[in-house]
């Protein structure tokens, strides 16, 4: 894990799993990785903890309430625009 | 261009509301997610939730058709969060961004990885929901919201820039510092819990030492 390429690995295991590395040093990461077990379980690792974050914050649902509330308010201002607009034209915006 | 200009010619309020329903609406449940991750509370994320649909469908009309509608409205909740809840939200218990030390920082990235890393995947079934999303609650703000919108939305890092209205640049820093604290929880929680054997610790540490320098 000391290798030159090892730590190149390691200082860029987030840019590449986020997919952001330029092409070449993507490619350099790849085949690295093919090589290297211990790197290849670091990028694992992190992969993982990555996907459990993602499990963890996937699982709640909005109340049902709230979307009902929003539509409500949404169409009550698009019929108060209207009221407002007939009523003094040029002063539409609130 | 010219679409989205005949569009707001053409388009009645009531048609402007049942397309801001059609394509909007379907991204409550995500938007919520988020905002609970924000505001770290119900009623809060609901409010913040409600007040970024009613301004986005304010300026629904400068919305460009064919433009990440998500990133548009993760953009219009992120401001309206930072302008107007991150006030009256401040916790004292939690240190914000700029105030941590460089040393506090420098401390956590490779070793922490490393800790957990040796127990395996097994330390991280081990850890409950509730563990993780504690663990992300307590990261300051500015870091949490750049690891949310790249590790859970998906978010390149362009767009989360464009989101918090910062440059690339310092979503590169907050990610790496919001990542390396998080890990810091988790491997604290860990090896609190007994799930990290002891005697790992002393085989990272050189790499930790070297690796610490960035």
């Amino acid at each position: 894990m000391n290798h030159p390429n090892c730590r190149q690995v390691q200082t860029s295991v987030h840019d590449f799993l986020d997919g952001e590395l330029p092409p070449s040093s993507a490619e350099f990461m790849t085949e690295h990785l093919q090589r290297c077990p211990e790197c290849a379980h670091l990028v694992r690792f992190e992969s993982a903890v990555r996907a459990r974050i993602r499990d963890c914050c996937s699982t709640e649902a909005a109340p049902p309430e709230l979307r009902v509330r929003i539509m409500t308010r949404i169409t009550h201002v698009v019929t108060q625009v209207r009221v407002t607009y007939q009523e003094r034209p040029g002063d539409v915006e609130r | 261009m010219s679409d989205s200009a005949d569009l707001e010619q053409t388009e009645t309020d009531e048609e402007r509301a049942a397309r801001f329903e059609r394509d909007a609406l379907p991204y409550l449940d995500q938007l919520y997610r988020g905002a609970l991750r924000m505001t770290r509370n119900p009623a809060d994320a609901e409010d913040l939730v409600q007040e970024t649909f009613i301004k986005a469908f304010a300026k629904f009309d400068t919305f460009r058709e064919g433009t990440n509608l998500k990133a548009w409205l993760y953009r219009i909740m992120t401001n309206t969060f930072i302008t107007s809840y991150r006030r009256r939200q401040r916790e004292p218990l939690h240190t914000s961004a700029d105030e941590l030390t460089d040393w506090q920082l420098a401390q956590t990235p490779a070793f922490t990885t490393g800790e957990l890393r040796s127990a395996e995947a097994e330390a991280l079934d081990r850890i409950t929901d509730s563990v993780v999303l504690e663990a992300l609650a307590a990261i300051p703000e500015d870091f949490r919201i750049a690891v949310y919108l790249a590790d859970v939305e998906g978010f390149s890092y362009k767009e989360i820039a464009e989101i918090m209205g910062t440059p690339v640049g310092t979503v590169m820093s907050r990610l790496h510092r919001g990542r390396a604290l998080l890990r810091t929880q988790l491997a604290d929680y860990a090896r609190d819990h007994g799930f990290v054997t002891a005697g790992t610790d002393a085989a990272l540490e050189p790499l930790a030492a070297e690796e610490v320098a960035p």
